[in-house]
């Protein structure tokens, strides 16, 4: 099957209007899976399973069973966790500050952006629970946690974000859960019961609506600082200690940047990808080229950010060359971590930006290809911040030999990885098939459409079909 | 702590010296290795005597040291004598474990068929007796409580997002209930 993204011809450069069957094509996008989805499903659930059972193999014979040791004491989940947490700043910055600053464009992509938030930190935040040899020992951090430590700190932010994230993707959802609750023959009873119980009785009357806006209000305005805490909070965790490359006073600010650019890089991921999956419920008709194009303009911001501060951080640590820097430094430029910080730089970085910037290659395939670069990238950045400072440690390392200084993952990490990273997409597509993945009311109150009459089965039969 | 303590069950009644039998072949009294404090010229020394089957060894490689956290830290290294006698100087600086003791073991390095032997001496009276905890403020950020305003802040800090979360939670009962 060919795939190919094609954009219009003529560029739209406002939001409306929109075409009138908003609701139908959205509710169509609720169907049963056919059979590429089902494929894919059947996919990542063996993969997730496989990555289960990998855990298990490190359960039951501990750390031992991963590269990790006495001086490479955090790998791959480390950077897993902090990964995950950064792209869950995708619905911060689509969904809370651009509704904050009255950006109107944003309406048909908020809603993925805030999914990416919730479910990257439902796997991201149990990366450190796996991490840790002994899990059952988690309540500890919290019965014997002191507070005056970053890790606590973390824990408590992390929560907090999780639960205001959750309450931020639930609550516009609300409206949307009564369309599909009146549209009571297209769907299966557990649907119709789940669309009824998540409607919690919305009627659409004035005092709802003021009541709702104003949930969505607060919670757009108080998202935003969690979710800068959240990051800079794990920026802290290696901030607050004295390690060569660690050590840095705009750790917090650097990671913060990190997030929101990783965050954009997914959402327009996740935009590609169902605009591709999606054509025959006509997303494209509501993820127009504007979209990608304005987020790409935001991208290039962030992008050209990132740089400066990751300019800034080696920049100083190359001028002074202090003698723990120094060998950190040439781990990074030209040692055993120079391939990773390389690729890094240039695929991550310095493409990506090229790619944004020039006119002939910012159209939805190379934003398409720069989003996966960056996302590869910044992965590889996390990997770059946490190990090769693990392995030019303070302490003498005499009378050791030089294995303990190399980690090469293996195959539990891996598996485990590949398991979490298949857990977000399974997690991301099943809530797609459940919920319109673009918000309906936002859609049609921002074309001003009226709709008086519920959907039924006999004016959309295709939302029984499979398209 | 192990360390520590098994060192000192095998010195049971005994302080200030050490006395160890150890075979590297299995055999009970091949080979023995003796530690005990002295004092020559003001000077705090460790004496150490090695003896196979109760006559002294000449050129024996000993090896004295201290456990640390991450290792050892070898206080000397010397052969002995003809009498089978080696000593070696007591350091003043070191601290000692938390209890107070600090165990100083003195091992066989060579010749190859006595090597591994060892035997532990306890120091109670090490000069230097660890931090002193008065030093630091009670409520610190390295100390054991946190302080009064990184609880405030926090809690400030915490409690106020999750008011806002019970806010909107009471908004969204308010549209449950059609208030």
């Amino acid at each position: 099957m060919t795939t190919t993204l094609t954009e219009p011809t003529e560029q739209r450069t406002d939001p409306s209007p929109v075409p009138d069957d908003v609701r139908r094509d959205l509710i169509a996008s609720l169907g049963p899976l056919g059979l590429r989805g089902k494929l894919i499903v059947s996919a990542l659930l063996a993969v997730i399973a496989w990555g289960a059972w990998a855990y298990i193999y490190q359960l039951r014979y501990g750390l031992s069973a991963t590269a990790m040791g006495n001086y490479i004491s955090w790998g791959v989940y480390i950077i897993n966790f902090v990964f995950f947490i950064g792209i869950s700043h995708a619905g911060t910055l689509v969904s809370a500050i651009l509704r904050v600053t009255g950006t109107h464009w944003r309406s048909p992509i908020t809603r993925m952006a805030e999914g990416i938030t919730a479910f990257a930190l439902i796997v991201g935040a149990p990366m450190v629970i796996i991490d840790m040899g002994r899990p059952d020992r988690i309540m500890n951090v919290i019965l014997h946690g002191r507070l005056q430590s970053p890790i606590l700190w973390d824990v408590l932010s992390v929560t907090t974000y999780l639960v205001g994230s959750v309450l931020y993707l639930y609550l516009p959802l609300i409206p949307d859960m009564a369309i599909l609750r009146d549209c009571t023959a297209a769907f299966k009873p557990w649907r119709q019961w789940l669309y009824r119980t998540l409607a919690i009785g919305w009627t659409g009357t004035a005092q709802q609506k003021i009541r709702l806006e104003r949930a969505i209000a607060v919670m757009a305005v108080i998202i935003i600082p969690v979710a800068v805490s959240v990051h800079t909070v794990v920026s802290w965790i290696f901030g607050m200690t004295v390690r060569p490359g660690w050590h840095s006073t705009i750790f917090g600010p650097y990671f913060v940047v990190g997030a929101i650019f990783s965050g954009i890089a997914a959402l327009l991921t996740a935009m590609t990808f169902f605009v591709w999956a999606f054509r025959p419920f006509r997303l494209q008709r509501y993820i127009r080229p504007e979209h990608f194009n304005k987020l790409a303009l935001l991208l290039l911001a962030v992008n050209i950010i990132y740089i400066y501060f990751t300019a800034n951080e080696y920049i100083t640590l190359i001028y002074t060359r202090e003698a723990a820097d120094a060998g950190l430094l040439d781990m990074l430029f030209q040692g055993p971590y120079a391939v990773s910080f390389w690729v890094m730089s240039i695929v991550g970085l310095i493409a990506p930006a090229l790619i944004l910037a020039l006119p002939w290659t910012r159209n939805i395939k190379g934003i398409f290809i720069a989003s996966i670069m960056i996302n590869i990238g910044m992965w590889l950045k996390r990997y770059v911040i946490v190990v090769p400072t693990l392995a030019t440690p303070f302490m003498p390392t005499t009378d050791v030999s030089a294995s303990p200084l190399a980690y090469v993952p293996t195959w539990v990490e891996w598996s485990i990885t590949a398991g979490a990273f298949a857990t977000f997409a399974l997690l991301y597509l099943l809530f797609s098939k459940v919920f319109p993945i673009i918000s309906i009311w936002e859609i049609e109150k921002e074309a001003a459409l009226p709709h008086t009459a519920a959907v039924t089965p006999a004016d959309h039969p295709a939302i029984l079909e499979r398209p | 702590m192990l360390r520590v303590i098994i060192p000192s069950i095998l010195l049971i009644g005994v302080i200030g010296a050490g006395h160890h039998v150890y075979a590297q072949d299995g055999s009970a009294a091949d080979i023995q290795i003796t530690a005990q404090r002295t004092t020559e010229d003001g000077i705090d020394l460790l004496l150490v005597t090695v003896l196979a089957k109760g006559e002294p060894v000449e050129e024996a490689d000993v090896r004295v040291y201290v456990e640390r956290t991450f290792g050892t830290i070898t206080l000397g290294q010397e052969q002995t004598f003809d009498d089978g006698t080696a000593f070696f100087p007591l350091p003043d600086h070191l601290p000692p474990a938390p209890s107070g003791h600090l165990p100083i073991i003195a091992q066989i390095t060579g010749p190859a068929q006595y090597a591994g032997a060892k035997t532990s001496v306890v120091i109670d009276d090490a000069p230097i007796s660890g931090a002193d905890q008065s030093a630091f403020p009670e409520r610190a950020l390295w100390g054991r409580y946190a302080p009064l305003a990184l609880i405030g802040t926090l809690t400030l800090l915490l409690g106020g997002v999750w008011a806002t979360y019970c806010f909107v939670v009471y908004q969204v009962n308010c549209i449950r209930k059609g208030v």
